[in-house]
């Protein structure tokens, strides 16, 4: 069994082995100690300021970051390196693990990280020092160890604001020679909300899943041949079949036949954010965070002999437990995007001279004829519109429980008491359709076949255009022509429609975006 | 896209925003007791003592701008997903608009600003022909790698890749353009980090002055060489910036085999890593071509009258050279309104450090920046006569202009004058001399470009540099240590004094470096 068929619970279990092994190694500042995970965080801690995202406080604390930033920078400069021991000074792997630091400070220095830019002193790059008169990026990857690409993660995930999506030119060039962009994947980057929800989503499709598995196990149990339909949170999975009282996977579909739902990356090939952010910082930017070992292969890490610096750029312990968990849960508690038609209900002004005012205008019809499009074009049947989530209780690892309906930034999960749950506009089925010709990649991506990918989810997706995995759609109609596939149907149908019918389901794409925010670049 | 608060640079945005970092140290020392927001408990890594934020009246303007510009796109954004065309439609100024004047100044940059941002379709000209682009399932392909002049494209809009740091921000290292490629490989290809895009405007005026002053003592010569008939030797300088020797001779040509730094034809060029271009409008029309496969009409009409060789652009008749159907790509209008945006943008500022230890450094570090020899080449100040800018910049001598004032108009914070006085000159803190150099084997491009050696690059303007990392032309640099030491060439002898520094100094002038910046800004993404 290779590991990267591993279920979730075994890679963590070989991640606690692992870094027990490691412990006593004095390398890294945050390796040991984080082997008791606190039942709870401590009771003190300051409620998550919500300010409305266009008044005068989230205005003063927008330039109160753009200044921190700037400081930062500064001390940065005067001391290379100096930011990223900070922080490993600073979140003390015992008081973490004693449940002492709050959830919104580790949020807030996982944004620093997210933010930071990495240079060599950091761990920056992979390989031998003294070959930097050329720089350490690679532009195309080189096999799965990546490039690495750039030194920060805003240089990736920018449009529609922080934490967002790539534009075409940041595409990654994934799994290539090294040296054609052609002989890589390109992917576009996704934009990065609310994770922390998907992830409780995809555990809570999981959780359904498996518990279908060991129910029909037992029955299976007597050596009868029986098959039963898979379904989580509505969406249907194929078929399990067992012979024998062995299980038969083959007609399930859209998951691994370990059941587990993986909604990160474009193919669906990571289960939680921590695999996604661990990985990303490799690939794009060679910062090797502790634990990356245990979440993926020698090929993504490097084949250094030196077990606390596989990459060999002679950094030991780049970015230690601690801080690595500060950056998942900055992750994890990023806000929702909303549904929510454009009205334009106040007249504006003409901008300047010689321009006409817009006309005061509400998009509300066309939003409700959309919509209409949307379900019967057959576009909902993968985008499905809304999952509803049980549990808002998110496990990272080594970190108390998070409670995201109280944790996270706003817009924030919303209890709804006639669902019996948290409704989560994502507009995706969490599962892996096959997309057709158009659209196959080169390579398998961790043993997923080249024309499958996951439904991405639709919220937000009038803030983070180009579209497609390669981002190789400016705009929405081109997004649906690229609809391969399983897709081709409603693409087809599309197509047909009258181009009023096409432009009401467009003002629906453009009512699903993220709430407007002011900050400071 | 642009900062919100455009045309709206009254003084005391200007005073507290446009900093010249020698009265800085002691004015902000004052500033850093103003009032500070409470901030909830933060581990002291996370806390900063001295921080200044707006007062609120200015960020109360800021904010409504801010917002207002954000709605504005909001509307015409899902307008234009409901109607299609409404958005570019909308973005179209002709050149007669330019002729009648029926649009203001203001408009010039909201239509500029609203092209900036706008991902360009094939239905708008973006790309080459060669598909059928009207099939079923018909989608846009992107190439990385540029295929010769040709270009790529690889971008659709041109804030892809320029938004690092704020809006018309520098590109990052992720999109790098890979010019004068094979079409295919890395290999071989030219790389270019995007450079931020503030300030463009007195660039363009400091270029045209100095191109002026070497052509007028270039002209002096000759008429000597004539007068006396004899060869007249005639050191060149512009600005203080020392361009070389020309050697005048009495049958009024010129020997320019000793100039240094800048073209034979005596006009500096300060756009592109190499300075390749000396109109804004030409960068321009070129980045549109070889990152959009944008044709502009201008090409299309050198090719048909002016025998422009048309192989980079395509195999088809004059008027779509690039065969993909769509005949008006670029009119001459959407270059002047790009032109017009471009020039109205802020000039990055210096932003020293608020805390005592990081000032001190910074003062220090300004001063080890002469001492070492890096402002030999990275000249801090450069002093602009006149601010009018012709947005058409002498399109056609026969259309009247429209002038634009870049110490006035558009987004602030503006240059500033040098004395209160309606007659001064404009200082313009851009650190650099707008002259060419040797940077040395090892940061050589692969092959030349045009008629510039490998190993010559423009000084690159420092101003606004803390946003811009990675540095140098390919972005090989990650830190601007990392920059210093990867200088060659004519640089070496200052990198060498830079490394014989001790660290405490060498700190010092990294800080003041970290501290070319911008103003900070609100802005709803």
């Amino acid at each position: 069994m290779t590991l990267r068929r591993m279920t979730v619970s075994m890679r963590m279990l070989i991640a606690v082995v692992a870094m027990t092994a490691t412990a006593g190694c004095d390398s890294s500042p945050a390796t040991d100690s984080h082997a008791s995970v606190p039942a709870s965080w401590r009771q003190d801690c300051p409620p998550v300021s919500r300010p409305d995202p266009l008044g005068m406080d989230a205005a003063r604390e927008a330039h109160r970051l753009a200044e921190r930033r700037h400081e930062l920078r500064l001390r940065e400069a005067a001391a290379p390196g100096s930011f990223l021991r900070d922080v490993h000074a600073a979140l003390d792997p015992q008081r973490l693990a004693a449940g002492e630091i709050c959830a919104g400070e580790l949020a807030d220095v996982g944004q620093l990280l997210f933010e930071h830019e990495y240079g060599y002193d950091d761990g920056l790059g992979g390989g031998d020092p003294s070959r930097r008169a050329a720089g350490p990026f690679r532009r195309v990857h080189e096999g799965l160890f990546g490039g690495p690409e750039t030194i920060s993660c805003p240089s990736c995930h920018w449009i529609g604001g922080p934490n967002g999506a790539g534009a075409e030119t940041d595409n990654a060039f994934l799994s290539g020679d090294g040296g054609m962009p052609s002989s890589g994947d390109a992917r576009n980057p996704q934009a990065l909300l609310a994770l922390g929800v998907v992830q409780a989503l995809a555990a809570e499709m999981t959780r359904e899943l498996h518990a279908q598995r060991d129910g029909f196990l037992r029955q299976a149990s007597d050596g009868t041949s029986r098959e039963m339909r898979l379904v989580a949170k509505g969406v249907d999975f194929g078929i399990l079949r067992a012979h024998d009282g062995k299980l038969d996977t083959s007609a399930v579909i859209g998951v691994d036949p370990d059941l587990v739902i993986k909604p990160f990356g474009w193919k669906g090939t990571l289960p939680d954010l921590e695999s996604f952010s661990a990985e990303a910082l490799q690939v794009h930017m060679g910062v090797q965070s502790d634990g990356l070992s245990a979440l993926a292969s020698g090929d993504v890490y490097g084949k250094g002999t030196d077990a606390d610096d596989r990459d060999g750029d002679g950094r030991k312990g780049e970015l230690g437990r601690a801080p690595f968990a500060a950056m998942s849960v900055h992750l994890a508690l990023l806000e929702m995007p909303i549904l929510e038609p454009l009205i334009q209900d106040r007249p504006l002004g003409a901008s300047a001279q010689g321009l006409l005012p817009p006309t005061t205008t509400s998009f509300a019809v066309d939003f409700q004829r959309g919509r209409q499009h949307f379900h019967e074009l057959g576009c909902a049947g993968c985008h499905k519109p809304m999952m509803v989530l049980e549990s808002p209780v998110l496990t990272l690892e080594g970190l108390p429980p998070i409670d995201l309906s109280e944790q996270m930034r706003a817009p924030g999960l919303r209890y709804d008491s006639n669902l019996g749950g948290y409704p989560v506009w994502l507009f995706s089925d969490l599962k892996r359709h096959d997309m057709g010709k158009a659209n196959t990649a080169r390579h398998f991506q961790r043993g997923v076949a080249p024309e499958q990918y996951l439904t991405p989810r639709l919220w937000g997706v009038a803030d983070s255009a180009p579209y497609l995995h390669d981002g190789r759609a400016p705009s929405f109609d081109y997004a649906i022509a690229g609809h391969d596939g399983e897709g081709r149907q409603a693409r087809r149908k599309f197509a047909r429609l009258s181009g009023e019918e096409k432009g009401a389901l467009r003002v629906y794409l453009m009512s699903m975006r993220r709430e407007s925010r002011v900050i400071v670049p | 896209m642009a900062a919100p608060n455009r045309a709206t640079i009254t003084a005391t945005t200007a005073c507290v925003a446009a900093v010249v970092f020698v009265v800085a140290a002691a004015s902000l020392r004052v500033n850093a007791n103003a009032p500070a927001a409470p901030a909830p408990a933060r581990s002291p890594l996370l806390s900063i003592t001295h921080f200044r934020i707006p007062d609120e009246p200015m960020l109360l303007e800021q904010l409504q701008d801010a917002v207002e510009l954000r709605r504005r796109e909001d509307f015409d954004r899902t307008l234009d997903a409901r109607d299609p065309g409404e958005l570019v439609e909308h973005a179209t100024l002709t050149e007669l608009d330019f002729d009648t004047r029926k649009i203001g100044i203001d408009t010039l940059f909201i239509v500029g600003d609203e092209l900036f941002g706008y991902l360009f379709r094939p239905e708008n000209g973006w790309g080459r022909g060669g598909t059928d682009r009207t099939a079923a399932g018909y989608t846009p392909e992107l190439n990385r790698i540029h295929d010769g002049a040709r270009g790529g494209p690889d971008a659709f809009g041109c804030f892809s890749c320029h938004f690092k740091g704020g809006p018309d921000g520098a590109g990052t290292q992720s999109q790098n353009a890979f010019l004068h490629g094979d079409g295919k490989g890395l290999g071989g290809a030219d790389q270019r980090n995007p450079p931020h895009l503030l300030g463009l405007g007195p660039i363009a005026l400091l270029a045209r002055e100095m191109s002026v002053e070497l052509r007028a003592q270039a002209g002096s010569a000759q008429e000597r060489a004539r007068k006396e008939a004899r060869d007249v030797e005639q050191a060149l300088s512009a600005k203080g910036v020392a361009f070389g020797r020309v050697v005048a001779r009495p049958d009024g040509t010129l020997d320019t085999s000793a100039l240094d730094g800048v073209d034979a034809d005596l006009t500096v060029r300060p756009f592109g890593w190499k300075g390749h271009h000396a109109t804004l409008r030409g960068i321009v029309e070129e980045s549109l071509f070889i990152h959009q496969g944008l044709l502009s009409k201008n090409i299309q009409l050198a090719i048909r009258d002016d025998g422009l060789d048309a192989t980079p652009y395509g195999k088809g008749k004059w008027d779509d050279v690039d065969e993909d159907g769509v005949y008006l790509e670029v009119d001459s209008g959407m270059l002047t309104t790009v032109v017009g945006y471009l020039a109205q943008l802020e000039s990055p500022i210096t932003r020293p450090p608020r805390d005592a230890y990081l000032l001190d450094l910074f003062a220090d570090g300004r001063a080890r920046f002469e001492a070492v020899g890096c402002a030999a080449c990275h000249v801090p100040t450069l002093e602009l006569r006149d601010p009018v800018f012709d947005v058409r910049e002498n399109l056609d001598p026969g259309r009247p202009t429209f002038s634009i004032d870049v110490a006035q108009d558009g987004d602030g914070p503006k240059i500033e004058p040098k004395y209160a006085n309606p007659k001064t000159e404009y200082l313009v803190h851009l650190f650099s001399d707008l002259k060419r150099h040797d940077m040395g084997e090892e940061l050589a491009s692969p092959a030349p470009q045009g008629t510039i050696a490998a190993r010559m690059f423009l000084t690159r303007p420092l101003w606004g540099l803390a946003e811009t990392a990675p540095y140098l032309h390919d972005g090989r640099a990650p830190t601007v240590h990392d920059a210093i030491v990867l200088h060659g060439g004519d640089a070496a002898v200052a990198r060498d004094a830079y490394l014989a520094l001790q660290e405490p100094e060498r700190a010092a002038m990294r800080v003041f470096l970290s501290s070319l910046s911008r103003k900070p800004k609100l802005f709803v993404p």
